[in-house]
């Protein structure tokens, strides 16, 4: 059966241990929605098509800006140029603090922006947040 | 014939009778005597008025009784006409020698006899008249002489006809003149001339040569009379001389001269003269302040001549003769006129000028009034010996019961013309040397610099050529030219190698060369100065140091000596070198920062690209070193907290070791991602409320303080100031952890934050009672990666203090710490207002 991602979040990222940690993160978290994972710019363009074609969109997606191929403002720019999905809230998840990375990203419309903590403490906390967002969002989407 | 004529016939025979008959009846009375001593005898009874007289007498013959008869006085004026039958021409020569009037030779013609005895008889009767009307004449003349000799033999007056020796011509030169009148003669003196000269009679005087009268020709009162009498035109009256006479005293004469010119020649010299010896002793003995004003004239260091009421110079005292180069005697009783033009050789010599200057100084000696009065008159005027001399000199008139005499005071300033003239001359140069510094100095750009040193060259010595050339590898290129004429009249000027001709010469032997005449002037190589009509020329080098970099050319079209303004010229020359040389240098300059901007500008574009590439590589860093960090301290923590239970006590350490790792890591890694951040982002200046700044800043450090219960104070003063607030926010951030790491052992931790105006900048300080540190590191611990204090007691990354040291940096101000170990520690950052 395939998994229902009508409440899906979209992680798009492309180290495997970031990724791990994320997912464990969200797991110890109340966070309980459907996880979609893209490990590339690529990836997640093509995410876009589907949604086009009909399959669900994420309520929350997650961006990582250091990506292979196309680079995560590029995706940001594509889903927030998107007539129908820039809608969509996107949190940049990174490492860089660069105050030139923080500015691109919002300018081009992205809804938070998180430095990636090295403590995992921190990073638990990171996936509290989220949740804490997405609950507010889901709040008022209702 | 108005008496009757008696004729005395000397003949023995009666060849003659008829003649003897045709005379009586002319009435013509006759007697004949047949010998000498009856002819004799009949000549003293009555005196005849023509004698016949045969040759050929007995005993005495004819030839022998007329001259019998000449030898007689009162018969030797009758005319004797010898009768002779001789044709020989020697017995003629015999009768004209014989002293015999006229002869007739035998045998007679009654006609050529009659024509003959008549026509002697009316010259007989003529000379007879004529010695009458002179015998008439002469005792006329004899009363006259007598009242004149009378005259002179009875006057004061001393009187004399001097005769020059031979006929002199005037044009002779006078010195010549004077000795040939020493060697005439007095021909004609009175007794009272002899007296004068310690003789008692005349005659002891005539004969005398004037030599001999004035015992020697050497005597030099004499001959400055002499001369001036000469340069009178031989003709004076009134004039004073004196002479020694025979016994040695000194006599004083008035004199009046006057020579006879006969076809341009000296002939004679008529004189008189008054002994006035006694009137000057007695003036002397009278006046001796008049003695003195005669000295002091004689010895005045001013020129002093005095003119009589006539206008004649009666006074030139020696130093007018000095100052003037005219003696005394050429210029003594000569018309003041005539010498005031001669004394002005600017004024135009002509008769007109000469006119004018008599008309003006008589109307002076008439009424005491003239331009010439009391007005100084300061003249050129050229000596004889062809020196040049200037002049001052004041005519003043003088009253005396005559009219006026006018006495004329000259002063030679020629030393006091020519400082003037040398002092004009220096001020000329100083401003010439001011204008061409000033002009040059306006400009940096060596084509101007030459241009103007070529202008200021013309300006301050006029010569018909300056020229410019700079020293190129040995080579002298043209520059610069002027005045416009000279470029013409040289036209291309080739390049000069050096030792070349006067130029390159200047430059190969390192001083300046000067020629009065380049065509006699074997140095001169070249000819386009010669062709172009120049004649002196100079060549200077222009000079840096003991470098020559140029060569200045100066040439005169007319005889010029550079050489004397040499001091001059160099230092025009010098002040050229200097100017040259800042041009030289400026422009030397100017290429080197276009060459440097050039360098700049690749550098510049270098480190942008290496800046860029840094910027890249510092991103990529954090970025990726942060990733495998995050793995590390993500599983390490969850080995700790699913399997911690598993472990023993010695492997939980060990993990916590490896996360306690982790952690110093990942914050050495976020302080040089700061640190270099600082570096490369631009600074963004904006209004800051410091005492907000600081109170949110110790709100981040709120935890610490409670947990380390240090006690804070900040007083703040609420002020704006516009700085970088970001890199301030940093820099407390630093120092506020820095003061709460460092009073962690501190029983009773303070912290205090102040901020104070100064004149230029504000000061804020962070001020603690931690552990301190020893001032000699003061300035170390600034820098990158300085730490004092081991980590495992106050763990640090090392980078916080150049962080703040770099905030500072970036926004021109200044970072610095004071301490006392054990005490505590200030830092201070200083923010320009």
């Amino acid at each position: 059966m395939a998994p229902d991602y009508s409440n899906a979040i979209l992680l798009i990222e492309d180290n495997p241990v970031d990724l791990d940690l994320t997912l464990r993160a969200f797991k110890s978290s109340k966070l309980t929605n459907p996880i979609q994972v893209a490990r590339d710019g690529e990836e997640a363009i093509n995410y876009i098509q589907k949604w086009e074609q009909g399959e669900p969109e994420p309520v929350v997606i997650l961006l990582d800006l250091n990506l292979p191929k196309v680079n995560g403002l590029e995706v940001l720019q594509a889903i927030k140029t998107h007539p129908e999905f820039k809608k969509i809230p996107v949190v940049i998840l990174t490492t860089s603090a660069e105050s030139s990375d923080v500015d691109s990203a919002y300018r081009l419309g992205a809804n938070s922006y998180i430095v990636k903590p090295v403590d995992f403490e921190k990073f638990l906390e990171v996936a509290k947040q989220i949740e804490l967002y997405w609950r507010v969002l889901n709040k008022s989407a209702r | 014939m108005d008496h009757e004529s008696n004729i005395l016939i000397i003949d023995d025979d009666d060849s003659l009778k008829y003649i003897i008959a045709l005379l009586n009846s002319q009435g013509i009375k006759v007697s004949v005597a047949t010998n000498g001593k009856l002819a004799l005898s009949a000549l003293y009874k009555a005196t005849s008025d023509l004698i016949l007289l045969n040759t050929n007498l007995p005993g005495t013959d004819g030839f022998e009784v007329c001259r019998q008869l000449k030898a007689i006085k009162m018969f030797s004026e009758i005319p004797v006409i010898l009768l002779t039958t001789s044709t020989d021409p020697r017995t003629r020569k015999q009768i004209f020698k014989a002293g015999g009037t006229n002869y007739i030779t035998k045998p007679y013609e009654e006609a050529e006899v009659m024509a003959c005895v008549k026509s002697h008889l009316e010259l007989s009767a003529a000379r007879k008249n004529l010695n009458e009307i002179i015998d008439n004449q002469s005792k006329v003349l004899d009363i006259s002489e007598e009242r004149f000799q009378s005259l002179l033999e009875h006057t004061d007056e001393g009187f004399y006809l001097f005769e020059a020796h031979e006929p002199i011509p005037v044009d002779t030169p006078i010195d010549e003149q004077i000795q040939l009148i020493y060697r005439g003669v007095f021909v004609e003196c009175n007794d009272a001339f002899a007296g004068m000269y310690g003789y008692t009679k005349s005659a002891d005087i005539i004969g005398k040569t004037l030599a001999d009268l004035h015992g020697g020709t050497d005597k030099p009162e004499n001959i400055s009379f002499l001369k001036a009498w000469v340069n009178a035109k031989y003709r004076i009256s009134g004039a004073l001389s004196f002479e020694m006479n025979q016994h040695g005293k000194v006599v004083w004469f008035s004199n009046n001269v006057v020579g006879i010119i006969d076809d341009g020649r000296l002939m004679r010299i008529w004189g008189t003269q008054t002994d006035v010896s006694e009137i000057k002793h007695a003036e002397d003995a009278l006046s001796e302040s008049e003695l003195r004003f005669k000295s002091v004239i004689h010895n005045a260091v001013e020129g002093i001549s005095i003119s009589n009421e006539a206008g004649e110079l009666i006074v030139w005292n020696t130093a007018l003769e000095e100052i003037t180069g005219i003696s005394a005697a050429e210029v003594l009783y000569q018309n003041i006129w005539d010498v005031q033009l001669r004394l002005s050789p600017l004024m135009p010599q002509t008769e007109e000028v000469r006119k004018g200057y008599k008309k003006e100084i008589k109307k002076y000696l008439k009424t005491g009034k003239s331009i010439f009065a009391e007005k100084p008159l300061i003249r050129e005027y050229d000596k004889p010996d062809g020196t040049t001399v200037f002049l001052k000199g004041i005519i003043t008139a003088v009253k005396t019961d005559k009219g006026y005499i006018l006495v004329s005071t000259t002063e030679d300033i020629t030393d006091r013309k020519l400082n003037e003239f040398e002092i004009q001359r220096q001020t000329n140069e100083l401003k010439a040397l001011h204008l061409l510094s000033k002009d040059i100095s306006r400009t940096l750009a060596l084509e101007e610099v030459i241009n103007i040193a070529v202008e200021g060259l013309i300006n301050a010595l006029h010569p018909d050529l300056a020229i410019f050339f700079i020293l190129d590898n040995d080579k002298l290129i043209m520059q610069g030219i002027g005045p416009e004429e000279a470029r013409l009249r040289l036209g291309n000027i080739p390049e000069h190698e050096v030792g070349e001709c006067l130029c390159g010469l200047a430059v190969s032997e390192g001083r300046p060369v000067f020629s009065k005449d380049i065509f006699t002037d074997s140095r001169c190589t070249w000819n386009e100065c010669k062709h172009g009509g120049f004649r002196a020329f100079a060549a200077l080098p222009v000079q840096k140091g003991k470098d020559i970099i140029a060569v200045v050319g100066l040439g005169s079209l007319d005889p010029r000596d550079f050489e004397s303004q040499s001091v001059f010229i160099e230092t025009l020359v010098n002040q050229i070198a200097l100017n040259v040389q800042n041009a030289i240098l400026h422009e030397a300059v100017i290429k080197h920062a276009e060459e440097l901007e050039i360098h700049v500008k690749q550098r510049t574009a270098q480190l942008q690209a290496a800046n860029k590439e840094l910027e890249t590589f510092t991103y990529s860093v954090s970025h990726d070193l942060k990733a495998p960090l995050r793995g590390i301290e993500g599983y390490s923590k969850l080995l700790l907290d699913l399997y911690g239970k598993n472990l023993n006590e010695e492997a939980t350490h060990f993990l916590n070791t490896i996360r306690g790792s982790t952690h110093q890591m990942n914050q050495l890694i976020e302080d040089l991602l700061e640190y270099s951040r600082l570096e490369r982002s631009r600074m963004r200046e904006e209004k800051i409320n410091m005492k907000e700044l600081i109170a949110s800043i110790s709100y981040l450090f709120s935890k610490d303080i409670i947990a380390h219960n240090v006690t804070l104070r900040s007083e703040i003063p609420d002020i704006i100031l516009v700085a970088d607030s970001k890199g301030l926010s940093i820099a407390l951030r630093n120092l506020i952890e820095n003061s709460i790491k460092f009073t962690r052992d501190i029983s009773t931790p303070e912290i205090e934050i102040g901020l104070e105006g100064k004149d230029s900048s504000w000061v804020l300080f962070v001020k603690d009672n931690g552990i301190g540190f020893d001032m000699k590191y003061g300035q170390r611990i600034f820098e990158i990666f300085q730490r004092l204090h081991r980590a495992e007691n106050f763990p640090g990354t090392g980078i916080g203090l150049a962080i703040v040291s770099k905030v500072m940096q970036r926004m021109h101000g200044k970072a610095w710490a004071e301490s006392i170990p054990g005490k505590g520690s200030t830092f201070y950052l200083e923010i320009p207002k």
